[in-house]
C-alpha cells in the first residue's frame, strides 16, 4: 500500500478526462482507418483480371491469332467466370471483331481468326469477362496489335496507341521464372532447346500452366518507348474505381453463358412484360429454354455448352397472327474510348520487316496443308427435361400421303388437323377428358412453329417423323395443351418464318487451340519454313519438382528470336520470363 | 471504464469487419436457380384418384431441393410426393399449377420439415419389385444410411370397393449391391442374411425395441446395429 502510494506520488496518473479523450481519439483513428480500408474494398480493387499471352506481335488479316488467357482473382472466394470475351477495336475505337471462349479451370486457349477485310493499321484487342464490363474501358485488359492487309501497301506512317500499361516483362517479374537455353545460337533448321525453371519451386510449391512463344524480334523497339506498338503480354492488374452504385451491374457468368435481351413492341417500343420467350435450336430432338420478361421487357437465358456453336432461335410464345414485337439481344460489347494516339514514322527497317511478314504469310498460306483438326468429341447431352413422346409415327413406313391432313387422319387418330374459315387448326385428344383440345405448341425440327399453312403442305416425302405428347405441359411460365413435334427430312425451318417471327443468335465460340501447323521435328518437311513465329505452345505445365524441357525446330529465317514464357501460378501469381536466341547461317 | 473499453473495442472490430464487404461476389447462382425453376418442364398433374379416401401423398407441400441427374440442383422449390403414382410433383409458384417431374431427370430430392433434423430424403433406385417381373426406377425414402441402409418404398394402391387408397409400403435393406425386402417384424429382420443375428438380438434387447409394425423402432434398431458393427 505504501509502495503504491509512493508510485502514485512519483508518477501521477492522468485523470478521467484524459482517458476519455484518449479513448475517443483511438476510436476515431480506427474508425477512419477502417473507413479508408473499407472504401478500398467497396471501391473495389478489380475482382477478376485477365492475363493473356499472344503468339506474336504482328498479324496479317485472315491469319489466326493464338492466345492463352488466365483468369485471376484479387481476392479468394467470389465466383469464377466461365466465359471470356475478346473484342478487336481499330484506331478509331470501332469494334471490328468479337468472339468468346469458354474458360475451364480459369484457363482458356484458342484461336481468333482476324477478318480478311481488316485494313492495315494498329488495333487493340480487349479481353474481359462479363463482370469486368463494369470497368471503365481504359481499364479493361487489352493489348495493341499491328495488322497488315495483303492488298495494301505498307504505309509510311502509322497511328499507334500510346502506352497505358506497364509491360509485365519489364517489371522484373522474371525473377521468378528462368529460361535456360541449351545454346544461345542455333543454326537455321536446327533445334532450339530450353529448360524452364522456377527456382523457388520447392519452397513455394506452386504449379503453373504456362504458355510459350518464340518469334523474331521486331524492330519496333526502336520507336519511342512511350509508344506501345504491341505487347504479347498484357495484364489489367491495377486498382480501379469500380462504379460504386452497381458493382454487379453485369453478373459473373459462373453458371454458364448468359444470353439476355429485351422484348418490346415494334410500334411504340414499349416493353412487353410477363411474356414467355422461348429459345430453341434446329435439331432432331427438342432443346427448349424458357425465360420470362420482367417489367422492363428484359429476359435472360442461361445456356449450357450444348448450345455452343449453334444458331439459336429466340421468339416469344405469341399467337401466329401477332407480329407487333421486336427482340433486341445484348451483345456484351464494350464502349471503347481510344486513348492517346501517336503518329509514328516507319523507318526503312520497320517497313522491310512488315513487308517480310506479309511475304512469309503468303508463303504459309500457299504451302500449308489444310489443317485436319481433330473434331472435339461432342458427347450427346440429353436435353434438360426432355419429355418422352407418347406416340411416334414414321410416315415413310406407310403408303404415301400428300399432305399433313392425310397423315394425321390416317396415322394419328389422336390428332385432328383441319381448316375452317381460312384458318388452320390442330387439335389433340385430351387423355383426361377424352375430348379434343386445341393444340398450342408445335415444333418444327425443334423450333416452335406456328405457320400451319406451310405445315399443311408437308407430306410423306417431306416428313421423317411426328411425335405427340397429349397431356398438358408446364413449359416456362405457360401451359402447352399438348406437344406435336414434326421433323422433316431436310431438317430445315423456312427462312421467311425465322426472319419474321424470330431473332437468331449465332452462338459461336472460338475454337480451342491446337499446336502450330508445321511443328514437326524436321524442319521444312511440309513447306519452305520461313516462319518468323517458330513456336507456340499454350499449355506447358510446370510442377513442383522438376524443370520443363522444350525443343522446337528453328526456321530458315536468320535473326534474333525472343522466347517468351508466361502464365499464372496456382496461387494467382503472374509468372513471366524472356530469353533470346540467335538463329544463324 | 472496463465496460466502456469493451464497447469501444467491439465497435472497432464490427466496423472493420463490416467494411470488409464482398464486392467480388456477383455470382449469378441465385438467378440461375430461378432460371432452372422457370425451365422446369413436365406433364401437368391431374389427380388420377380424386375422391378416393386414404393418404395419397407423403405429407403436405413442403419446401425442398431436387438433385437432377445432370448434376444441377434445384433449390427453393415446393415439392410433394404422390404415393399412388410414385412421382415427384412440383408447385409452380406463378400460377400454382402442379407439374410432374420426369422421373429419369431426378436423382434425389429432399423435403424440409419444420426442424432441420426432420429432413426427409428420397433417392431413386433401380429395384426388382417383389411382385413384378421387371425392375424399375423408384423413389425410396432413406431411413437409415450406413453399413446396412434401410429404405421405405412408400406406395398406396387403390381399391374400388370402397374407393379407398390402401397403404402398401414395403421396406428394403441394402448392403452394397444386395437388396433384401422385409416386413416390419423381428422374424423378418433376423432372416436377413447380411445381419448378424446375435448382434441384432442384443440391439433389440438393449433398446427394448418392439419391432412389430413399428417403423421408428426399426430405424433405431438398424441405426444402433450399424454403430455396434462399426465399433
Amino acid at each position: 500500500m505504501q509502495n503504491r502510494n509512493y508510485i502514485q506520488a512519483r508518477f501521477p496518473l492522468p485523470g478521467k478526462r484524459f482517458y476519455t479523450g484518449f479513448l475517443i481519439f483511438i476510436f476515431c483513428f480506427f474508425k477512419s482507418a477502417s473507413i479508408l480500408y473499407g472504401q478500398a474494398f467497396s471501391r473495389g480493387e478489380q475482382c477478376e483480371n485477365v492475363f493473356i499471352h499472344l503468339d506474336k506481335q504482328v498479324y496479317v488479316a485472315g491469319e489466326k491469332l493464338r492466345y492463352k488467357a488466365s483468369l485471376t482473382h484479387s481476392f479468394s472466394g467470389g465466383a469464377d467466370s466461365k466465359i471470356l470475351y475478346f473484342t478487336l477495336f481499330n484506331i478509331q475505337g470501332a469494334e471490328v471483331a468479337h468472339g468468346r471462349s469458354n474458360i475451364n479451370m480459369n484457363q482458356a486457349s484458342g484461336e481468333f481468326v482476324i477478318p480478311d477485310s481488316i485494313s492495315t493499321g494498329s488495333y487493340k484487342l480487349a479481353a474481359y469477362s462479363n463482370a469486368m464490363r463494369v470497368l471503365p474501358s481504359e481499364k479493361i485488359p487489352s493489348t495493341n496489335l499491328i495488322i497488315l492487309n495483303f492488298s495494301e501497301e505498307i504505309p509510311d506512317t502509322l497511328d499507334l496507341y500510346a502506352r497505358t500499361e506497364i509491360d509485365p516483362m519489364e517489371s522484373g517479374s522474371d525473377k521468378q521464372l528462368k529460361i535456360k537455353l541449351a545454346e544461345d545460337t542455333v543454326r537455321k533448321s536446327g533445334i532450339v532447346a530450353l529448360d524452364i525453371l522456377f527456382p523457388d519451386l520447392v519452397k513455394n510449391k506452386v504449379i503453373a500452366d504456362l504458355s510459350v512463344s518464340a518469334e523474331l524480334v521486331s524492330p519496333f523497339s526502336q520507336l519511342n518507348k512511350d509508344l506501345i506498338v504491341s505487347e504479347t503480354f498484357l495484364s489489367g492488374q491495377q486498382e480501379v474505381d469500380i462504379i460504386q452504385n452497381d458493382p454487379c451491374r453485369y453478373k459473373t457468368e459462373d453458371m454458364g453463358f448468359i444470353l439476355s435481351g429485351i422484348l418490346r413492341k415494334k410500334t411504340d417500343h414499349l416493353p412487353i412484360k410477363g411474356q414467355s420467350v422461348i429459345l430453341a435450336r434446329n435439331d432432331s430432338i427438342p432443346h427448349l429454354v424458357s425465360a420470362l420478361t420482367d417489367s422492363s421487357g428484359l429476359f435472360t437465358f442461361y445456356l449450357p455448352v450444348s448450345f455452343d456453336n449453334k444458331d439459336l432461335i429466340i421468339q416469344p410464345l405469341v399467337p401466329w397472327d401477332y407480329n407487333d414485337f421486336e427482340i433486341e439481344l445484348f451483345k456484351k460489347s464494350l464502349d471503347f474510348i481510344p486513348g492517346k494516339i501517336y503518329t509514328a514514322v516507319l523507318t526503312k527497317e520497320i517497313k522491310e520487316y512488315l513487308k517480310s511478314i506479309k511475304d512469309m504469310r503468303l508463303i504459309e498460306a500457299v504451302y500449308s496443308e489444310t489443317e485436319s483438326k481433330p473434331k472435339s468429341k461432342s458427347e450427346f447431352q440429353r436435353p434438360r427435361h426432355y419429355l418422352n413422346p407418347e406416340i411416334i409415327v414414321y410416315p415413310d413406313e406407310y403408303i404415301e400421303m400428300i399432305n399433313f391432313r392425310d397423315i394425321t387422319s390416317n396415322l394419328l387418330p389422336v390428332l385432328r388437323f383441319y381448316q375452317r374459315n381460312g384458318t388452320f387448326h390442330l387439335e389433340v385428344l385430351d387423355p383426361g377428358s377424352s375430348g379434343m383440345k386445341e393444340n398450342s405448341l408445335i415444333l418444327l425440327n425443334g423450333i416452335p412453329y406456328s405457320d400451319f399453312a406451310y405445315l399443311s403442305l408437308l407430306g410423306t416425302k417431306d416428313i421423317q417423323r411426328i411425335e405427340v405428347v397429349r397431356s398438358n405441359l408446364l413449359l416456362g411460365n405457360s401451359v402447352a395443351t399438348g406437344l406435336v413435334s414434326v421433323y422433316t427430312k431436310d431438317q430445315k425451318v423456312p427462312e421467311n418464318y425465322l426472319n419474321a417471327k424470330c431473332s437468331i443468335y449465332h452462338n459461336n465460340i472460338l475454337p480451342a487451340d491446337s499446336i502450330t501447323t508445321g511443328m514437326t521435328e524436321e524442319c521444312g518437311v511440309h513447306f519452305p519454313d520461313f516462319r518468323y513465329n517458330i513456336y507456340w505452345n499454350p499449355s506447358v505445365e510446370l510442377k513442383t519438382d522438376k524443370a520443363v524441357h522444350l525443343e522446337f525446330p528453328a526456321s530458315l529465317n536468320t535473326g534474333t528470336y525472343i522466347i517468351k514464357v508466361g502464365g499464372v501460378s496456382s496461387e494467382g501469381q503472374i509468372l513471366v520470363a524472356t530469353a533470346t536466341v540467335v538463329i544463324s547461317e | 471504464m472496463k465496460i466502456l473499453l469493451s464497447i469501444l473495442a467491439c465497435l472497432m472490430v464490427f466496423t472493420i469487419a463490416f467494411s470488409q464487404q464482398e464486392n467480388c461476389d456477383c455470382s449469378s447462382k441465385d438467378d440461375f436457380n430461378n432460371h432452372l425453376l422457370i425451365n422446369l418442364t413436365g406433364i401437368e398433374y391431374v389427380n388420377p384418384v380424386s375422391g378416393f379416401k386414404g393418404q395419397q401423398y407423403y405429407e403436405k407441400w413442403l419446401p425442398g431441393e431436387v438433385l437432377l441427374t445432370n448434376g444441377e440442383t434445384l433449390y427453393n422449390i415446393d415439392l410433394r410426393f404422390d404415393l399412388f403414382l410414385g412421382e415427384l410433383l412440383w408447385n409452380r409458384k406463378s400460377d400454382f399449377k402442379t407439374g410432374i417431374f420426369t422421373r429419369s431427370d431426378v436423382r434425389q430430392f429432399r423435403l424440409y420439415k419444420e426442424s432441420a433434423a426432420d429432413t426427409v430424403i428420397f433417392q431413386k433406385h433401380r429395384i426388382l419389385l417383389p411382385l413384378a417381373s421387371d425392375s424399375s426406377d423408384v423413389f425410396l425414402q432413406c431411413l437409415v444410411k450406413g453399413n446396412l441402409s434401410l429404405y421405405a418404398y412408400r406406395k398406396v394402391v387403390k381399391v374400388t370397393d370402397p374407393y379407398e387408397l390402401i397403404d402398401k409400403t414395403k421396406y428394403l435393406i441394402v448392403q452394397g449391391n444386395d437388396n433384401y425386402w422385409l416386413s416390419l417384424s423381428k422374424a423378418s429382420l433376423l432372416k436377413i442374411p447380411a445381419i448378424n443375428k446375435t448382434e441384432m438380438k442384443k440391439v433389440i434387447r438393449n433398446g427394448k425395441l418392439a419391432l412389430s409394425e413399428n417403423e421408428n423402432a426399426f430405424i433405431k434398431a438398424l441405426y444402433d446395429y450399424n454403430r455396434l458393427v462399426k465399433n
